[in-house]
């Protein structure tokens, strides 16, 4: 392969610097500026407090009273923790600040993965630019975003390895001691390690020990061993895949769903006509991460990762005689400060800051998080227990009402399908909602006038409830016969 | 590749107007082959595929898909073949309702009612086994083609990106590109099939040869509906059931009963030719109702908090439905004194007003 080694001249003119900072600010901006999803957010502080106030993990669940004192495995809590500790430090700015750095960050290494299979610049810039916009719909917070920046790492070790450089490679297992804590995805270290131990071209001697070291530290959490099958199991739950959105198959609607759907094709076309020939691991990478990802929307920002990495070689030709012919923004200081400028310059698009300037800002949490009447909830504890709310609500509930027991949280494993089956059925109000509502004991509603129309009709029209606050966006109302 | 892809297939072979049209699609696809390797004598052929394409099923525009990427990429002799895609063009508008069809066929693309509802326009999803080969094949050819290094025409790329695209957006699009992903399939393997596969002399015995491949393709008539159940204990039933073939039959003995019935949506188009005296709440003609007759339907199949206001708003005096798909609608009707049960099978159950209610037409 005849090919110009594009990192020496781009960090000599920082072109590639400045291209690659448009590109992160971008993402960067993108992260910052949606709002808070509470789907996977708020329970996560929930748990950390709770860690915080026993010093103990939980042996059970103590959010809701669906499930309540059923077993449960906490083995997010190093999110968990770090979640509560920014919201304290720094409430959502810090945290809008730090989720944007691990996305970021894991773009970063992206782009020094592509930088090490000799991409150029501008393809570099655009490549990186298309995958995160692929994957962007996976950038909300929750844990998952603190493990991107660690199967970044992964990555690109990796192909430095396949580079015949793998002396880095020892950083491995202590990402897997942090990655083990932090988000079950863990797993997904193994399937790169593995593949590339059985079709990489690199020292295999050495990845098996480090494979076998990163095996070992994946045991160091509360959990021990019991990590694997607990894994594993929410894998294979099918209460899980059924109830829970980014647990079922991706469909092609949507820009970022019709990149990722035309990746496949287009790669298919690429590879009959480009000369390039590529290593078998990315192949076998691409199956295995490309079946992961038709299989489950929330493997799709992995595979987007190596679909990038594997386009852009096969693509490597024709990128260098299009895009990257000619060296472009040779004023190496200009680079440098405006790159500099354009990151520092998205600072202030985080929450807590954008509202002081822009009159339209968008708004901190998302509408369906339902903060003022969780307040005033909170200031009428005479209200009777129990309080159903919706899945979303519940989950903003467990954080901030955390003296009521909520009807359920995002952790679907901790339910038993009937309670979902149940909450589906009171969602649309169906025939029976009113016995659903007496066997749990549930006297008080909250309900999102968007989300809970049905139920708010039936409820209003029933005669056995009565409207104790209303604003905008939700409705609390009150059993009769309390 | 045909049994590999045919698998794939099997979810399309419902018995519907579309099942026409595949013979069509595949002579129309064999023609353009053998276009491409300078055998024109056939494509003339094209222009009455269109004309009975068009009278036959909406899909006739993919004929059109065939046919312009060939225009554009193909091999053959195009001048030839832009006469023929002319004069096929033409032959589309040669149908009771002229060129309106095209419109029709591009208004039904476009349903709100169709995209929201229908479950065959909503997109692929990698679930069962049939999608799991599906989606395996849109992997695998990639890896195949990126090792093998095979040959294959940029016309026939093209037509696996845009029957590929088409599949990938609408399950009912897949049955198209099967035949395509065959065909790219088939050219990326063929060098590793002529190596080990092929040009080994199997079955020399030409006379058994002939007796077996007859005896194979006779054997699936004696599986027809009517025949099988003459020597096969267990033979599946003629009709699926989703089919209420004896509710029908009582309701149709009983005629007194008030309408206007509503009925689960599977029934609804059987009832449609079975009871024609009687109207129905819809049909599966989705381009010919709103959105938000769909949406009603599906509050009252689920007994949602508004069901039955809804049967009033529509007049409903009769319900009919599935004893698997609606339990809580006739858990609803049971538990309801505004309704009474009048039948029951092991399929269905009938449920009348008990006091019917009349539309101001009737009064």
């Amino acid at each position: 392969m005849n090919q110009v080694d594009y990192s020496k001249g781009a960090r000599s003119s920082y072109a590639g610097f400045l291209l690659l900072s448009l590109v992160l600010a971008v993402i960067f901006l993108i992260v910052v500026l949606m709002p808070l999803e509470p789907s996977d957010y708020w329970t996560y502080l929930r748990i950390g407090q709770e860690i915080a106030r026993t010093r103990a993990l939980p042996a059970t669940e103590f959010m809701s009273y669906a499930s309540h004192g059923g077993s449960a495995v906490y083995s997010y809590w190093l999110a968990s923790l770090l979640f509560l500790g920014i919201y304290e430090a720094g409430g959502l700015p810090l945290t809008a600040l730090v989720m944007g750095v691990c996305v970021v960050l894991f773009y970063i290494f992206v782009w020094l993965s592509l930088r090490e299979l000799k991409i150029g610049p501008v393809a570099f810039a655009l490549i990186l630019l298309v995958t995160a916009l692929m994957g962007s719909n996976n950038w909300s917070t929750r844990p998952q975003v603190f493990a991107l920046p660690l199967f970044g790492l992964s990555l690109l070790l990796l192909v430095r390895w396949l580079n015949g450089r793998g002396r880095l490679l020892w950083a491995l297992p202590l990402a897997a001691v942090l990655w083990v804590n932090l988000h079950g995805s863990f797993a997904l270290l193994y399937v790169l390690l593995l593949s590339a131990l059985i079709f990489g071209g690199g020292r295999r001697k050495t990845l098996l020990w480090i494979t076998l070291l990163c095996l070992a530290a994946s045991l160091l959490n509360p959990y021990g061993l019991r990590i694997w099958p607990n894994t594993f199991g929410m894998i294979g739950n099918d209460v899980i895949s059924q109830f829970s959105s980014e647990w079922q198959p991706p469909v092609n609607v949507g820009w970022q769903m019709n990149l990722f759907f035309g990746s496949f094709l287009l790669v298919a076309l690429v590879s009959a006509f480009t000369k390039e020939r590529v290593k078998l691991i990315w192949w076998v990478w691409f199956i295995g991460f490309g079946w992961m990802a038709l299989s489950s929307v929330r493997y799709d920002i992995w595979f987007s990762v190596i679909m990038a990495l594997l386009l852009a070689q096969l693509c490597s030709p024709w990128l260098q005689q299009t895009l990257d012919r000619r060296p472009i923004l040779p004023n190496r200081v200009f680079n440098l400060a405006l790159g500099i400028l354009i990151m520092a310059g998205t600072l202030v698009f985080l929450p807590g800051i954008r509202q002081n300037w822009w009159a339209q800002a968008p708004e901190d949490v998302t509408e369906s998080t339902p903060v003022e009447a969780a307040a005033w909830l909170q200031g009428h504890p005479e209200l009777p227990d129990n309080v159903w709310s919706n899945w979303v609500a519940s989950i903003y509930m467990s954080y901030a009402v955390p003296e009521r027991k909520v009807w359920m949280t995002n952790r679907i494993e901790d339910y038993d399908e009937q309670v979902l089956l149940d909450n589906k059925r009171l969602s649309r109000a169906a025939f029976g909602w009113q016995e659903i509502l007496e066997k749990y004991n549930v006297n008080t509603l909250m309900l999102d006038r968007n989300y809970d129309s049905a139920l708010l009709q039936s409820a209003l029209a029933s005669g056995a409830w009565q409207q104790v606050y209303q604003n905008d966006r939700s409705v609390i109302l009150v059993s009769e016969n309390k | 590749m045909i049994v590999l892809t045919g698998l794939v297939g099997v979810n399309y072979w419902a018995t519907r107007p579309q099942l026409l049209t595949y013979p069509l699609f595949g002579l129309a696809l064999l023609i353009l082959l053998r276009w491409q390797k300078r055998d024109e004598r056939w494509i003339w052929l094209l222009p009455v595929l269109a004309l009975l394409w068009a009278n036959l099923h909406g899909s006739f525009i993919i004929l059109f898909f065939l046919l312009g990427p060939a225009l554009l990429f193909g091999g053959g002799n195009r001048k030839k073949l832009l006469i023929v895609t002319l004069l096929s063009l033409a032959a589309t508008c040669i149908n009771r309702y002229g060129i309106e069809l095209w419109k029709s066929m591009l208004s039904m693309v476009n349903s709100q009612s169709i995209r929201a509802f229908s479950v065959e326009w909503e997109p692929p999803t990698n679930e069962g086994w049939q999608a799991n080969i599906f989606f395996a094949l849109l992997l695998l050819i990639p890896v195949l083609t990126a090792l093998l290094k095979p040959r294959v025409k940029l016309l026939y790329w093209i037509w696996f990106l845009g029957f590929g695209w088409m599949a990938l957006s609408t399950s009912r699009y897949g049955v198209w590109f099967l035949p395509v992903e065959a065909l790219v399939l088939g050219l990326i393997l063929a060098p590793f099939f002529a190596e080990h596969l092929e040009g080994k002399n199997r079955f020399q015995n030409r006379a058994f040869n002939r007796l077996l491949g007859i005896l194979l393709l006779l054997f699936p008539i004696a599986l027809l509906p009517g025949i099988r159940s003459t020597w096969w204990e267990q033979a599946p039933p003629v009709y699926s059931d989703t089919t209420p073939t004896d509710a029908t039959a009582w309701l149709e003995q009983n005629p007194q009963l008030p309408d206007n019935l509503w009925s689960d949506f599977a029934y609804s188009t059987y009832l449609a030719w079975a009871l024609p005296e009687r109207k129905l709440f819809m049909t599966n003609r989705f381009e010919d109702f709103p959105p938000e007759q769909f949406a009603d339907n599906k509050h009252i199949a689920n007994a949602d908090g508004d069901w039955q206001a809804l049967l009033d708003q529509y007049n409903i005096n009769l319900l009919m439905p599935s004893i698997e798909k609606q339990p809580d609608l006739i858990d609803a009707a049971e538990a309801s004194p505004a309704w009474r049960e009048i039948y029951r099978d092991e399929q269905a159950v009938l449920f009348a007003r008990t006091n019917p209610i009349h539309s101001e037409m009737d009064k």
